[in-house]
């Protein structure tokens, strides 16, 4: 009777294996020993870090406890969450060699920062993951650089701290946000698209000047994006539509990090050819952003500055704004 | 890495086990027990061994940097630099073993705008790589093959496939920019911003047949790509002619016709207004090389003006989008 058990247990644990050994813990330690079992598991284990190595990274940085690919605005939030994502492993370097550590969801308050980026370190605290964050020292350089450390980014001078990504507060100390217009959380390890979106809530403006500023005069007319490293790709649509009398000529544009000059990469742009007309505008924007805090201003201009009517629509005619995706 | 460890494989082993080890088996470890877990150790190790998964690393043309983000021309030597590790999984011939690396780099072969794949080997225990030119763009000399499901060069397994580059005009010389992406990766992709945009503020044409904006073939953007499984996203911002009726579009290896995957062509109604021209393609590029031409064809054949970068900051013209490698 053993036998047969211990012959069906371990045929059943053993074609599963390969599925994952650890997803069903309970049933294979009861059908084949705590001995053997371990003594199973643990070599899965080595020989599954050994094919992996120090790239394992199963997680991903969220606002939101359990999400972690959060789909709908989260602000004002306190705490960092580093939540499984594809699997619950991650390897830490220990000083000497590169460790595996299963790890169930971590959190790490908010930085009492404003405006402030910050790093987010994963380590191995006695055998158990822990998160610790470290403060830029302004919007566009780290006070502690990172490293490789066998072509994995960890901390300069702490290569047991693991780098999972960034962050940036907001205007309050301690809050950070993740949403459609802020996208102040960017992950290293397992990065998705993640939309971004800001319209303008007003009708209509006039703007009569031949200089750039931001689109009705609102520097809330922009998207906010961080990121922990050079390399993701940021896509922008800049939908928009007004009319220009006789004596003018429009366009809008995107700014990058500004509010009165343009991307010299961004195409499209033109607007109304001074033929009274209610026209449609829109902009392109393909670009890759150093490491940092970066916004992209949504702008507008009368390109002759001849004193005409020259309006802008918001939301007169369809909705006005900027639209696309940021990696994160 | 676990699903090379097949149920089938794992029955056969249990089943030999069984037939010699259990015969007085007990829940208490005994030393056959003992013995009979490490042989099924033992094939476990002997089958995870030969995972092919690990790749650590990306080909780029600036060295120690795995995502280039400004545009590198003129490169006459191509690196794979470790990226998220840096270890690899090599063919032995036999089975699968991973090898750490250092950064390794090849020679740009010494062709003019052929293209040319990137294969990895174990050169007595470090990594190395070995460059072999196509026969021309859309043609290998030498077909890849799949080993275990890995691409590897046919006829030579222990040679792993990393990726595709492509020479300029310039013997020995490749280019990874914004308008010529002649490096493209099979692992670890990225996101590769693609951009051309006419500098002359306008022009004039009046004729029905399509043809490159401006008459100028370098409104396009270039790739290269080595296995057709990536998307390019294509967006093309144009101006129409006031005084007629015209179209803008994107053709696809061709400078006479636009691509049938080239949507959004606007005509406009030549009412004496100036019309924001917007056309996209999203499309599975073929194997090779490829262009992407901005293009421009005026329906009712009479002269009239397109536009292309504005002096007075109202316009720029031109392809925006992006391409996986």
């Amino acid at each position: 009777m053993v036998k047969g058990i211990f012959i069906t247990g371990m045929v059943y644990a053993a074609s599963s294996l390969g599925a994952g050994l650890e997803k069903d813990y309970p049933k294979y330690f009861e059908l084949l020993g705590p001995q053997i079992f371990q003594k199973v598991a643990a070599t899965v284990t080595s020989r599954r870090a050994e094919n992996f190595s120090e790239s394992l990274c199963e997680g991903r940085l969220t606002l939101t406890s359990g999400t972690a690919v959060t789909t709908s605005d989260v602000t004002a939030a306190t705490t960092v969450y580093f939540t499984p994502y594809q699997g619950n492993q991650i390897f830490l370097y220990s000083g000497t060699a590169w460790q595996m550590v299963t790890f169930s969801e971590v959190s790490v308050a908010v930085p009492a920062t404003m405006t402030t980026p910050f790093d987010i370190f994963g380590y191995n605290n006695s055998g158990s993951l822990a998160l610790e964050t470290a403060n830029w020292t302004d919007d566009s350089t780290r006070a502690t650089a990172l490293t490789l450390q066998n072509g994995i980014y960890v901390k300069t001078g702490a290569a047991t701290r693991r780098y999972l990504g960034t962050a940036r507060t907001t205007g309050v100390s301690g809050e950070t946000e993740d949403s459609l217009s802020s996208r102040l959380l960017w992950n290293y390890c397992n990065r998705v698209k993640r939309s971004i979106e800001v319209k303008e809530a007003t009708g209509s403006w006039t703007y009569t000047t031949n200089t750039w500023r931001s689109a009705n005069n609102s520097n809330s007319n922009r998207i906010q994006w961080v990121v922990g490293l050079a390399g993701s790709l940021v896509n922008l649509k800049l939908h928009g539509s007004g009319r220009a009398d006789t004596l003018d000529d429009m366009a809008i544009s995107i700014g990058s990090d500004s509010t009165s000059a343009r991307n010299a990469n961004v195409l499209g742009m033109y607007g109304s050819y001074g033929n009274d007309n209610d026209m449609y505008m829109m902009a392109s924007l393909d670009t890759y952003p150093t490491a940092g805090f970066h916004y992209y201003q949504w702008l507008e201009i009368s390109t002759k500055g001849g004193g005409g009517t020259v309006t802008f629509y918001g939301t007169t005619h369809g909705i006005s704004g900027i639209g696309g995706t940021v990696d994160g | 890495m676990a699903r090379v460890l097949t149920p089938l494989g794992f029955c056969i082993a249990i089943v030999f086990l069984a037939s010699i080890n259990l015969g007085s088996f007990s829940e208490n470890s005994d030393s056959r027990t003992k013995a009979a877990v490490d042989v099924l150790i033992q094939e476990y190790q002997k089958r995870s061994n030969s995972s092919p998964e690990a790749v650590h690393g990306r080909l780029t043309l600036t060295s120690g940097t795995a995502i280039t983000t400004s545009d590198v021309t003129a490169a006459t030597t191509v690196y794979f630099t470790p990226f998220n590790g840096a270890k690899i999984s090599l063919y032995n011939g036999d089975s699968w073993a991973l090898l750490s690396f250092s950064e390794v780099s090849v020679v740009v072969p010494s062709t003019t705008e052929t293209p040319f794949d990137v294969f990895a080997y174990d050169n007595s225990g470090s990594l190395a790589l070995q460059a072999v030119s196509w026969t021309d763009d859309s043609t290998r000399a030498t077909d890849l093959a799949k080993q275990n499901g890995v691409y590897v060069k046919s006829g030579a397994l222990r040679y792993r496939y990393l990726g595709t580059g492509r020479t300029t005009s310039v013997s020995g010389q490749t280019e990874d920019s914004a308008s010529k992406r002649f490096l493209w990766n099979y692992y670890n992709r990225q996101s590769r911003s693609l951009y051309v945009r006419e500098t002359t503020a306008s022009w004039s044409y009046g004729s029905t047949p399509w043809r490159p904006a401006n008459n100028d073939v370098d409104n396009r953007v270039e790739i290269v790509v080595g296995v057709a499984e990536v998307v390019i996203k294509l967006l093309q911002h144009g101006l129409g002619p006031a005084l007629s009726e015209s179209s803008m579009g994107i053709g696809i290896n061709s400078t006479d016709t636009p691509s049938s995957f080239n949507f959004g062509r606007y005509i406009g109604a030549g009412t004496n207004i100036i019309h924001p021209e917007v056309s996209s393609v999203f499309v599975y590029p073929n194997v090779g090389y490829n262009f992407y031409q901005w293009m421009e064809s005026t329906s009712a054949n009479s002269p009239t003006d397109y536009y292309g970068t504005s002096a007075s900051d109202s316009y720029e013209n031109g392809l925006t989008g992006s391409v996986e490698g």
